[in-house]
Order: C-alpha cells, then structure tokens, then sequence
C-alpha cells in the first residue's frame, strides 16, 4: 500500500472490504487527515452506495445501437442470460418485465405453437424418437445448479440437455473440466477461448449431478455442482 | 486473495478500444450506463428528487443529452481503463462503475458539456423572477443585463445611471435573489474539485482542477455583498472540523443524510465537536450550526445584520448559498 496516497482502487479496496485491519486504519488515517482526501473518499462513498441500491431500468436499445455504431462494433444478437448467481425475486421481475425478454418470449411462443402443429402433422417411424432441437428453447431439462465459487465475474455455466453453455465477458484462455458428482473421475475435459462456447457429450445426461470446474492459467476460478434430473 | 488477472487484462483491453472488450463491458453495465448519464442530465444529485424510473406503459425517452452523455461515459471507460492496475484487490467492476458515477466524474462531465447544466440562466430570455419584478422596473433591466454578463460599467452606460446608483441596484438584487434562494440564477456556481491526486487524460492534460468554464464569465460579486460573504466565512471559519464537514457534504456535496451520517460515524473518532448516535442527529448538528452561526455573527457584525436585513428565517438560504455556490473550503 502506498501510504502517502488515496488513489481511487485504494478507496474501492476500502469499500469493498479487502483490506486488512491494519491496512483499513491506515486508510482512514488518510482520509481524515485532510478536506481534499475526506471529500475524496466521500463522493465514492456516495457514488458506490448508490450503485449498491439502485434498480436499475433496462438500458433504452437506441443507445445501444448508437454505441454499437460509434465504436464500430458488431451488432450481435444478445446472448441468453440465465440468472443462476445471486438470482432473486426482484431480479425475476425486473427480467419478467424488461421489453426485450417479452419480446423474446412472445417469439418463443410462437414458434413453440408452430412446432407443436407441424409436430402433430408428421408421421413418425414405429418405435422413433422425435428429433430434439438443441439450444432452441431455454426452459427445457437445465440443470439445477448449487452456489457458485466464482471468482471471476461474469462467468456463467447452464446445463441444457446434454450441453453445457459457458459464457464469459471477454475471450480468455481457460480450461472446462466436469467431473462425476462424488468428484471420482473426469468426465470430459477441455480448452476454450471464445465468449460464448458450447460443449456436446452424451454422457451428461446418466449422470445424476456433475461437478464443473474452470480453471486459469493452472488456478480455479469457478466451481460448482449441477443437480441433472431435477 | 482473489484473481484479478482476467480484470487486469480486460481493463488493459478497454483501455486499448478492443472491440470484443467494448461489447462486453457494454452488455454488462448499459443499465448502470443509462442510469448514470441520466442522473447527471438531471444535475447529478445522489439523492432522489428526480423521476429516473419511468411509469409502466410510457416509452423511454432518450433525450440526445443523455445519449451524447452515454457515448461520453464509455470513452470515460478507456481513460479510466488504462490507470486500473488491481491493487489492493480492487475488483475491476466495483472501481469502473463507482468511479464513473462519482462527483469528480460528474464534474469532468460538466466542463465537456457545460450547456446540460441543469440551471437555466436567463440569458437572452429575458426572464425575470418576480422577487426582483417587484422592486421596479429598473431592477428588472439591471438584472437582465447582469445575467448577460455585462459590467457595471457597461449598465451605467446603457441605462444612463450613476455607477454608485447602478451598484446599488446590483447589491439589492442579490439580498433578493439571496432571501429567495435564487442566487444560481445570477452567479454561476463554481466547477471545482478537490481530487488531491489529479489524473491526467489522454493528451497528458491534468483533469480535476478547477477550470472556469468556456464562455460562461461568471458575474463579479458587488463590494458589498462579498463583504458579507468573507465575513460569514470567518464565521464559518470558527466551526469545529467536524461540523464543517458535515456541512460541506450536505450543501456543497449534495450527498443524502442517511450517507453522511455512515461516513461520519466510521469516522468519528476524528472528531471532538461532534456527537453522533442516530441519524437525526446529523440534522440536528446542522440546525445548531446554522443557529449558532447567526448568533455569533449578530454579536460580531451588528450593523451587516441591519444593512442586509438578515434574520434567522433568510439566514440558513444565505449559509447554504455560500456551501453551493462557493464551495467553501476551509
């Protein structure tokens, strides 16, 4: 720690808890000891309670589109978002209600409609199985998952049929490793990079739970259990 | 201790305007985005007196302020970005976010945009509020051209008065705008921080000290009125550290009570001249602030008391004038 400076990660270290008691203290030392660094701390103090306990409205996709634009990037299509980590009720509203999840899911609607009357309108072989269309529709077999240790924010992991879903924020070298759910033995093991990756095995869908661990650069970033046929 | 490596790299990765990097940040935190480009369009109070939650059934409407803001607000992001380095386990998230809707950022944004002001000065409307339309006619036109940004010189000479009479005018239409709370109307509150560590942007220009803002010549107080103010200055001067602070916050900083009273308690151990149990007591403390300064004040300045007409119910205006609009440091 720098002691003859309150610089903002210092200040944000202060409020998130992450500095020891001695550190905490010399830290308030700082902050009371002049106008300039009490004034300082205040305003984060104020700007980070704020965030803290605001719900937030949805973003307008106007601006969104108008930053796409600006920046030159790529309008893609907005990734589905399953709510697993710190996932409540007031959370469910927000997303029940956000313009862009009805929308979605007036389409979905739709489209399950269709498929249900084409579906009653195909003749099937004796003793078939009906295709299964993977990654059309959400609700269908996730996995219920326990607490997540994740130390990494924006990571995400669903389980869907025999697919497992991994989103990150930003395209990163790190390994998928799944394991039994006693922990007993790896089932698949594998690298990715992308934002948005999928991996495929059969095999998912006998076991009852399995354990998903990611690491990076050799370290565990993410752990977490996965309950298969609840 | 937790990994903030991967911050670390996307922090450097915004800081070098990678596309991916962009999308992502921007598909996290476009709600906190759109709510900090609103708050500061509606003068970026931490307290909630203005309508940010729209009504069921309304569309939203992005006015082009808040969008030039938005846009504004992610090239914050590079420069922010790049000065990130992950110490002290500071998590990337938690410093971006906090720092972005943070006053300092507020006023940046204020010196890039200085017309979003949420204060509309009369300008070349000609609005004239009805506490000076009272005093007369002449009061009205002094006033107009004050907020023009003319001299004294300047008025004698258009409205063929005496410099002493034109004076005059001036120091009776501040008493009002002061009486009324209605000074901002006239004199431009500063833009200044008090960032000890000022940061510099991206062509090395240091950011965060004070700067007068481009085309906005505040109006010079008259002789009379800043006699007054040095001398409630001195008054203030006499406060304890504490209760300075406490004022400081709650006038110049604009942050909510229920705030100050968490940053106060945290730290009260700094402080003799304060006592702090519950909330309350952070009004209570700037109650007796305000009574105690306007007793000690009559005793050392009879005759600014009878000159300014300054009684205990103009007197809090007065005080809080001199927290926004000075931002009073001691």
């Amino acid at each position: 720690m720098n002691n003859n400076k309150l610089s903002d990660e210092l200040l944000v270290a202060f409020l998130e808890g992450k500095l020891s008691d001695s550190e905490k203290k010399e830290v308030q030392d700082l902050i009371n000891q002049s106008d300039a660094n009490f004034i300082k701390y205040s305003r984060f103090y104020a700007s980070y309670k704020q965030m803290e306990q605001t719900e937030f409205e949805v973003a307008p996709d106007q601006l969104i589109k108008l930053a796409n634009k600006e920046f030159g990037l790529e309008a893609k299509k907005e990734p589905i978002i399953y709510p697993i980590d710190g996932f409540g009720f007031s959370k469910l509203l927000k997303w029940v209600s956000n313009p862009r999840t009805l929308a979605f899911a007036t389409l979905a609607a739709s489209v399950a409609i269709l498929i249900t009357v084409q579906d009653s309108m195909i003749e099937r072989p004796e003793g078939g199985r009906r295709p299964v269309i993977v990654r059309s529709l959400k609700k269908t077999n996730i996995a219920r998952s326990g607490l997540a240790d994740n130390k990494i924010e924006g990571l995400n992991i669903v389980i869907q049929n025999d697919t497992i879903f991994v989103e990150q924020t930003f395209k990163f070298n790190r390994t998928l490793i799944v394991l039994s759910g006693g922990k007993q033995d790896i089932l698949f093991k594998s690298d990715f990079t992308d934002m948005y990756e999928s991996f495929q095995f059969p095999d998912l869908i006998k076991s009852d739970s399995v354990y998903i661990i990611i690491e990076t650069l050799g370290e565990e970033v993410y752990k977490n259990i996965f309950y298969m046929n609840d | 201790m937790s990994d903030l490596s991967a911050d670390r790299i996307f922090a450097q990765r915004l800081c070098n305007k990678d596309k991916d990097a962009i999308s992502a940040f921007q598909r996290q935190n476009a709600d906190e985005l759109y709510f900090i480009a609103s708050k500061f369009n509606n003068g970026g109070v931490t307290g909630g007196s203005w309508t940010y939650h729209r009504k069921v059934g309304r569309p939203i409407e992005v006015s082009d302020e808040i969008s030039d803001t938005y846009i504004w607000l992610i090239k914050e992001v590079f420069k922010k970005s790049c000065k990130y380095q992950g110490k002290n386990d500071a998590t990337f998230q938690t410093y971006i976010i906090t720092s972005l809707n943070s006053k300092l950022t507020f006023i940046d944004w204020k010196r890039w945009m200085p017309t979003s002001s949420l204060i509309q000065y009369p300008k070349k409307t000609g609005y004239i509020p009805g506490v000076i339309k009272n005093l007369g006619d002449i009061y009205g036109k002094v006033f107009i051209m004050l907020s023009q940004y003319k001299s004294v010189g300047q008025i004698c000479s258009k409205l063929d008065l005496e410099e002493l009479e034109c004076l005059a005018i001036q120091n009776k239409i501040e008493i009002e705008l002061i009486k009324n709370s209605k000074f901002y109307l006239l004199y431009t509150p500063k833009i200044g921080s008090l960032d000890p560590n000022p940061t510099e942007d991206e062509e090395g220009k240091i950011t965060g000290i004070q700067l007068e803002e481009k085309g906005n010549i505040p109006v010079e107080l008259s002789l009379a009125i800043k006699e007054l103010f040095d001398s409630i200055s001195l008054a203030i001067n006499n406060l304890g550290q504490g209760q300075k602070r406490i004022l400081n916050l709650y006038w110049t900083e604009g942050i909510k009570i229920d705030d100050i009273y968490d940053i106060m308690i945290d730290n009260s151990h700094y402080y003799e001249d304060i006592t702090l149990n519950e909330k309350e007591d952070i009004n209570k403390i700037i109650n007796k602030c305000v009574y105690d300064l306007f007793s000690n004040f009559k005793s050392d300045f009879p005759e600014l008391i009878s000159d300014y007409d300054l009684d205990r119910k103009n007197w809090r205006n007065l005080i809080k004038t001199i927290f926004e609009n000075y931002n009073y440091k001691n």
